[in-house]
C-alpha cells in the first residue's frame, strides 16, 4: 500500500470550449483552462511548483507556448512543453506527475493546448500527414493522417468481415454524447445514414469517421497525496501510467488491425496498478477515437474484448453509458474535438468529472468501482499512454 | 456568430529541409539503376527497410546492401482522396503496404488499371520508377 506522499491526485480541472476558436489567442485559450483549474483546486499561481504544456504546434505562431501561456497566466515556476503527437497531453501529465513523485514538487499543473485554426486547412492536412515517417512515407507518397488510419480500417474490415456502416456506429455514439457536452465542438446527433453519405477522405474512411480540426485547451492541478487530501474532498488519483512507443514506419508494424504500442502500454498500466486487466475494473473509459476505426481497435488493444470483437461491442451498444464498458461519454475526439496536445488532458478532466459524479445530465456513468481508464495514442501508433485513475475510496 | 478578427501574418516561412543521405546513397543510386534495395546485417541477418547502414542490435557497421526481387503481396491499402497541399497535382492516389518475398514490408503507391479490383493478398511488383518531375522513386504495380 502506498502512503499518501507516494501518491498524486488531481485536485482541480479546467476545460475550454473546443471548436474553431479564432476569438482567442493561444495564451487566452490557455488561460481559459488554467483559471478554472486553479479555482477548482482552491490554489493560486504561487502554490504551483511546476507546470507542463502538451502541444504539437507548427500551425500556430508561438514556438514556446509553455512560457507565453505561463506569462499570461501568471505562472513563473519551472515549465516545459511536451510533444508526443496526439498523446502530448498524456506526456504532459506524466512529466507533472513525475515532478511530484520525485519530490521536486508538491503541486503541479499539467495542461495541453492546440491552436490549429491559426493556419489554413491545407497547411494542417500537410502538417499532420508529415507526422508519420516524413522521409519514407510523406516525401514521396503524400500520406495523410486519415490515410494511415484508413490502412487499418481496410485491413480490419476485411479480416473481421465488417462493414463501413459498423464503423459509423462509433460516430453515432460519439455525436450522441457530444450533443450532451457543452464543451464539445459538435453538439448534434448524427445517424449511420448521414455518416455513410459523407465524402471519402481516405477510403474506406469518410469525413464522418474522422475527428475534426480543433482549437482547445485543458488543464489539471495535481498535488501530492497528503496535500491533495487537504485541498480536496474528492481527489482523483493518478494510480498508474503505462507507456510504449511503436515504430514510425508503417512497414515495421506487424499487424494492421490494432496498435501494438497500445497493447504494451495497457499491460504496463494494469501491472503497475495491480489490476488483472480492463474488463472488470473500470466504470468509465476514455479511448483515443481520432477515427472510428481507432475506437474499435482501442477496445481490443485494451483487452475489453478479443481481437475482431470490438465491432460487436459497438453493434450491441455496450460502450454507451448503460452498457458494460461506458466509453467516451464526452463525445470523444470525434465529436468533442481533437486539439492534438490538449486531448490527453481533456480525457483526464473528463475521467475526473465522471469519478466525482459531476458530468452533465445524460452522460454521467454509474460509478461503482471508482476507477477510470484513459487511452491516448500519438501518431499512428507511434506513442501510446494508458492511465489508470481512481477515487481512492 | 460574430465575425472573428485575425491579424494576417506579414511574415512568410518557406520550409524546405535539407535531408542528409550520405549513409544511404546506395539506395538512391540503386533507384537510378532500376533496383530497390534494403540493408542486411551480416552478423545477425536482420533486414532493414528503411535501410540503415549500422545494425542497432549488433552495434556494428557490418551490413550489406541487397536488391529486392520485387515480388510482393498486398497487406492493406487506401485511396487518399483528400491530399496534402503539396500533392494537389496528383489527384487521388492509392497507398499500399506490401509484404516483399524477402520478408520486409514497404509502404508505397500502388499503380493499377482498375482500382475496384484491388484486394488484400493480391500479388504486386515493386519497381523503381522515374517520376514525372524527373526524380526517382519506387512504386507497386498490380500484376
Amino acid at each position: 500500500m502506498k502512503s499518501n506522499d507516494e501518491k498524486v491526485a488531481i485536485v482541480g480541472v479546467g476545460h475550454s470550449k473546443f471548436g474553431k476558436r479564432l476569438d482567442v489567442s493561444i495564451n487566452e485559450l490557455g488561460w481559459e483552462a488554467i483559471k478554472p483549474a486553479l479555482q477548482d483546486a482552491g490554489v493560486t499561481q504561487k502554490d504551483v511548483d511546476f507546470y507542463s504544456v502538451g502541444n504539437f504546434g507548427y500551425w500556430s505562431e508561438e514556438i514556446l507556448p509553455a512560457v507565453t501561456i505561463g506569462e499570461y497566466a501568471g505562472l513563473s515556476c519551472g515549465s516545459l512543453k511536451t510533444e508526443a503527437a496526439c498523446a502530448s497531453g498524456s506526456a504532459s501529465l506524466k512529466i507533472a506527475v513525475d515532478s511530484i513523485l520525485s519530490g521536486n514538487s508538491e503541486i503541479a499543473i499539467a495542461m495541453g493546448i492546440e491552436k490549429m485554426y491559426n493556419s489554413p486547412n491545407g497547411t494542417i492536412i500537410e502538417l499532420i500527414g508529415r507526422a508519420g515517417n516524413y522521409f519514407w512515407e510523406f516525401e514521396n507518397f503524400g500520406m495523410t493522417f486519415p490515410g494511415y488510419y484508413a490502412l487499418y480500417a481496410t485491413k480490419y474490415l476485411d479480416a473481421y468481415h465488417s462493414r463501413e456502416e459498423d464503423l459509423c456506429e462509433a460516430a453515432v455514439k460519439a455525436h450522441h454524447y457530444g450533443s450532451l457536452n457543452p464543451y464539445a465542438q459538435f453538439q448534434k446527433e448524427t445517424s449511420v445514414e448521414e455518416c455513410m453519405k459523407s465524402k471519402y477522405v481516405s477510403r474506406p474512411l469518410k469525413l464522418m469517421d474522422s475527428s475534426p480540426i480543433t482549437d482547445g485547451a485543458a488543464a489539471v492541478v495535481l498535488a501530492r497525496g497528503d496535500v491533495a487530501k487537504k485541498l480536496s474532498d474528492t481527489p482523483v488519483y493518478v494510480e498508474a501510467q503505462g507507456y510504449a512507443s511503436g515504430t514510425a514506419y508503417m512497414g515495421r508494424r506487424d499487424d494492421y488491425t490494432g496498435l501494438e504500442a497500445s497493447r504494451r502500454a495497457a499491460e504496463a498500466a494494469y501491472r503497475k496498478a495491480g489490476l488483472d486487466g480492463a474488463a472488470n475494473n473500470f466504470d468509465i473509459f476514455e479511448v483515443h477515437d481520432c477515427f472510428t476505426i481507432a475506437e474499435v481497435m482501442a477496445y481490443e488493444d485494451l483487452g475489453l474484448v478479443k481481437k475482431g470483437e470490438g465491432i460487436q461491442l459497438l453493434r450491441d451498444h455496450q460502450t454507451y453509458r448503460d452498457g458494460k464498458y461506458p466509453a467516451n461519454l464526452d463525445g470523444g475526439l470525434k465529436s468533442k474535438g481533437h486539439p492534438i496536445g490538449a486531448t490527453g488532458i481533456s480525457q483526464a478532466v473528463e475521467i475526473t468529472k465522471q469519478l466525482r459524479g459531476e458530468a452533465e445530465k445524460g452522460r454521467q456513468a454509474d460509478i461503482r468501482k471508482g476507477r477510470g481508464l484513459q487511452h491516448n495514442v500519438g501518431g499512428t501508433g507511434h506513442y501510446a499512454y494508458v492511465t489508470v485513475y481512481s477515487r481512492g475510496d | 456568430m460574430p465575425i472573428d478578427t485575425v491579424l494576417e501574418d506579414r511574415r512568410v516561412l518557406d520550409l524546405r529541409y535539407r535531408m542528409p543521405i550520405s549513409q544511404i546513397i546506395k539506395f538512391f543510386e540503386g533507384l537510378e539503376e532500376g533496383k530497390v534495395r534494403g540493408t542486411r546485417c551480416k552478423e545477425c541477418g536482420r533486414k532493414y527497410f528503411p535501410p540503415q547502414t549500422e545494425c542497432s542490435t549488433c552495434m556494428t557497421k557490418n551490413t550489406e546492401w541487397f536488391d529486392f526481387e520485387g515480388d510482393a503481396s498486398l497487406e492493406t491499402f487506401t485511396t487518399v482522396e483528400v491530399v496534402p497541399t503539396s500533392f494537389v497535382n496528383e489527384g487521388s492516389y492509392v497507398v499500399a503496404v506490401g509484404l516483399l518475398k524477402e520478408g520486409v514490408r514497404i509502404l508505397s503507391w500502388l499503380n493499377t488499371e482498375d482500382r475496384s479490383s484491388i484486394k488484400i493478398g493480391m500479388k504486386m511488383k515493386l519497381k523503381a520508377v522515374k517520376r514525372k518531375e524527373g526524380y526517382y522513386s519506387y512504386e507497386f504495380f498490380s500484376i
